[in-house]
């Protein structure tokens, strides 16, 4: 018996971490077949995709619907910068290819809602790349729909990245210039700590607020109806002279009474010895669960260990990347929602735009 | 204090008198000669002790009437009106009142409070508290008022603004607090678990440096059969280091450990959380006192 062929995948821009095609690659059904992106885009856009594409033996179009037409593809993975997501996801769905975008969605609700238009009207379908198929996440999804600990009352999350960005804040001379947020970012892709790259300055709650929300919309399915925020930029010169946060704590109200809370940060490498704390804490009405989203991990310790590498390695964090593409393949076949589809995704900026807009007004804001 | 030693009375509950008699055996200077369940049971009467260790606001009031030092499980008393009451009968009297049962008081706090405040931590950013238990009757003040001393001292001032959400009579409450600078702290209090041991967690970032304190690294595996249990371990409380402090206090050895102020501050911070959970209101601090905007 044959195998199918596989789907052909557009890789639409990849100019920060690519692990989303990545992750799509790693599922035997997908093949990576074509990176295009638009042939407007400044020249460190096209070395970019230049570099994976040669990486991947595949061809470069520097012009996306030519490369839709001429490449056989059924699906779009969108991964440029955050401010180009919507309108590369509307392009690609108006094409009739199903959407694999990066996060965030966008930095904009009403950009958001051009994708849900779009991705509705031509009957795609449409996947946020997310966190919600790590064994921590699995787990926890198993114990509450068990009913374990009854129904959820509160969820909360502490999503703290500890790495930093850039110079210290107040570590610099007065009368320094503000650093370049392009700029930075550009450079911070040998790192991989690029996810905020792009002309528009992006705080934490933008660039990772995304993956605390879905856990919340993956264990209680409950939208926010309003948000409180508290935002600063408190470690990185960078976020303070662009005018972004880098610490921020939200408490959300959900509907049926539930509540719930992200404290979220970019926390400095200095703050944990590893990737930073991210745990989630659900009391329900007959019990309660903490877990610790790192685990399973394993710890190696040896002489003259950099200290920028994590004593501490996850294990099977590469499942995910394996679990959400199977999960997106069968939504395709079988007509049925992603894990994070898009009305989803789009609910998660929404509570985002919310919670920032809090910060900057000190007022509680209902979610749009 | 040479060999003279204070001479307390340790006033409890029945079940836990043991417990603590044990730890206070470890003081210096000061000695438990008498342990009752209440200041009216005290055998001897006024005469057997020079101060008292108390749980409750009036036994406080008793130990003061009598003109004794007394170290009182936080809070002081459930109303602001209340505790200034006792503030001034004790100052009247030319005694100390001191508050304890204070989370900042515990071993893990007092290290993450001298990491800070030797500068390691770097400002105080974000705090994070999570205080869960089974049921209780316990006041909202009383359920609050330690943590909010110790968020309090973790950032050297009251909070400018805050934000609280509660569910089921207040068996659930969340704040949410606001600090000039940009720091931040969320507290969310449970009394809904089931019975048995409860959970807290704490962490700390600071702008070079962040502490966590949490029960969940704190636990042990227990297997027998099925799922494994956590036994959480005990991490210990502040009692020694309370009556240690309020002994050497007694003694003029030390400052008095507590501050009519700051005790006042934790109750009108106490009572705004109150207001705001009940209005759905963002308060502000104005000169003391915490209006909506």
């Amino acid at each position: 018996m044959s195998r199918p062929d596989p789907i052909r995948v557009l890789v639409l821009s990849v100019v920060k971490h690519d692990y989303v095609a990545r992750g799509v690659a790693s599922h035997p059904r997908f093949e990576l077949a074509v990176v295009a992106d638009d042939a407007n885009q400044p020249d460190w856009v096209h070395e970019r995709n230049e570099e994976f594409a040669r990486e991947h033996g595949i061809p470069y179009v520097r012009d996306i619907e030519k490369a839709i037409a001429e490449h056989g593809v059924r699906v779009a993975v969108v991964s440029s910068e955050a401010e180009r997501h919507c309108d590369l996801s509307v392009r690609a769905a108006d094409a009739g290819l199903h959407v694999i975008q990066d996060k965030p969605m966008s930095n904009s609700v009403s950009e958001c809602d051009r994708v849900v238009e779009a991705v509705e009207r031509n009957k795609v379908k449409f996947l946020m790349w997310n966190r919600n198929l790590l064994p921590a996440l699995v787990k926890a999804k198993e114990v509450i729909d068990r009913g374990d600990i009854g129904t959820p009352c509160a969820i909360h999350v502490d999503f703290y990245f500890a790495k930093d960005a850039g110079p210290p804040k107040g570590s610099l001379d007065p009368g320094a210039a503000p650093l370049d947020w392009l700029e930075f970012l550009k450079a911070a892709h040998a790192t991989g700590a690029d996810g905020g790259v792009g002309k528009v300055p992006m705080g934490e709650l933008s660039i990772e607020g995304c993956y605390p929300l879905a856990y919340i919309a993956l264990l209680c399915g409950a939208q926010a109806r309003r948000v409180f925020a508290r935002t600063t930029a408190h470690f990185h010169q960078l976020c303070a002279d662009n005018d972004v946060e880098d610490l921020a704590t939200v408490t959300l109200e959900f509907e049926d009474d539930l509540v719930g809370s992200l404290a979220i940060g970019r926390i400095g490498n200095a703050s944990h010895p590893d990737i930073g704390e991210i745990k989630l804490r659900v009391l329900g009405s007959e019990g309660a669960l903490v877990i610790s989203e790192a685990r399973p991990e394993v710890s190696i310790y040896y002489r003259d260990q950099p200290e920028t590498e994590f004593k501490s390695q996850r294990l099977l964090a590469e499942d995910n990347d394996y679990l959400l593409a199977d999960n997106f393949l069968r939504a395709i076949e079988t007509d049925s929602p992603s894990i994070l589809d898009v009305r989803t995704s789009r609910n998660i900026t929404a509570m985002v735009a919310a919670a920032i807009e809090s910060g900057r007004s000190g007022k509680v804001v209902e979610v749009g | 204090m040479g060999d003279l030693s204070l001479q307390i009375a340790l006033i409890g509950h029945p079940d836990e008198l043991p417990a603590r008699l044990e730890a206070l055996r470890r003081v210096r200077g000061g000695k438990v000669t008498v342990t009752a369940d209440s200041m009216a049971a005290v055998p001897g009467g006024d005469g057997a002790f020079d101060a008292a260790v108390v749980d409750s606001s009036a036994d406080a009031a008793r130990a003061i009437a009598a003109g004794k030092h007394v170290l009182v499980a936080a809070p002081a008393a459930d109303s602001i009106e209340e505790t200034e009451s006792l503030l001034r009968a004790a100052e009247e009297a030319g005694v100390f009142l001191a508050v304890g049962g204070l989370p900042g008081n515990t071993p893990a706090n007092r290290v993450i409070l001298d990491r800070l405040s030797s500068g390691k931590l770097g400002e105080p950013g974000l705090l994070r508290v999570h205080c869960w238990s089974g049921e209780s009757n316990r006041s909202l003040v009383s359920k609050l008022y330690g943590h909010i001393d110790l968020v309090i001292r973790f950032f050297a001032s009251s909070p400018a603004e805050l934000y609280c959400v509660a569910r089921g009579d207040q068996s659930y409450l969340q704040a949410h607090l606001g600090f000039a600078g940009g720091g931040m702290a969320v507290l969310d209090f449970s009394d809904r678990l089931p019975a048995g041991q409860g959970y807290d967690s704490l962490s700390l970032v600071g702008s070079s440096g962040a502490a966590y304190s949490d029960d969940h690294h704190n636990s042990h595996l227990l297997f027998t059969g099925g799922h494994p249990a956590a036994l959480i371990d005990n991490s210990g409380d502040g009692v020694l280091f309370e009556v240690q402090r309020f002994v050497d206090a007694v003694a003029g050895e030390e400052t008095p450990p507590s501050d009519s102020e700051a005790i006042l501050t934790v109750h009108r911070v106490l009572d705004a959380i109150g207001r705001s959970s009940e209005s759905h209101q963002v308060l502000h601090e104005r000169g003391g006192i915490y209006e909506p905007a």
